[in-house]
């Protein structure tokens, strides 16, 4: 692995935090896409009124 | 102040469209498995920066009419992104599970894609405005080392 990918990969934990890079990589890792796996894909977001009501409570 | 989005992630997205605007002419698994990774890194941008921007609006450092505009792209991205996870998993259904003709199914979910990529892009337009800044596109290491040009908080 080249220095510029190590220092990219901290630069991303550090301005987006572990689990968000964490998710991305693993994504990226994967060898072979299923069906739930194209399914949970839209799980990974939410509608923009959840993010608010979710802060809210 | 986090900045959204590397340069790296942007040159995913635009190698993992590229790949599928040649759908038809791919294998189905390799078109698969590159529109996943486009969504799945769309997806996790996605929430980030919805994260980030809900928490900098509710301290009230983004003003009414940024936030408005902000908010009307992310519901867009967010319909945008819905849509293209169904059209791939049609697409997963029809390449793997039937030996029919895929070719509009293809174009569906190609263009599904696309329009996933525009409505994120304008997303994040809107997020910068809102002072979520991204990675400049030609990211040097110079730039890289100098994170409050780019960073900082309007």
């Amino acid at each position: 692995m080249q220095t510029s990918t190590i220092l990219t990969i901290l630069e991303l934990v550090a301005k987006y935090g572990l689990p968000a890079v964490e998710k991305a990589v693993a994504a990226w890792k994967k060898d072979t896409i299923t069906e739930e796996d194209i399914k949970g894909l839209a799980l990974l977001v939410k509608h923009p009124d959840e993010y608010e009501e979710k802060d809210n409570a | 102040m986090p900045r959204l989005l590397s340069l790296a992630l942007m040159a995913m997205l635009s190698c993992g469209l590229a790949g599928c605007a040649g759908c038809a002419k791919e294998n189905p698994q390799d078109t698969l498995d590159t529109s996943y990774k486009v969504l799945a890194t769309i997806g996790i941008a996605y929430d980030t920066n919805m994260r980030v921007a809900t928490e900098l609006r509710q301290q009230g450092l983004i003003p009414d009419d940024k936030w408005d505009n902000f908010k009307d792209t992310s519901v867009k991205a967010y319909n945008a992104y819905q849509a293209a996870c169904t059209a791939l998993l049609q697409y997963y259904n029809a390449v793997m599970k039937t030996d029919g003709s895929t070719e509009q199914i293809t174009a569906y979910a190609n263009q599904a894609l696309t329009e996933a990529q525009t409505a994120f892009n304008e997303f994040i337009t809107e997020a910068e405005k809102c002072g979520i800044k991204t990675l400049p596109a030609n990211n040097d290491t110079n730039q890289a080392e100098q994170p409050s040009k780019n960073a900082t908080q309007e």
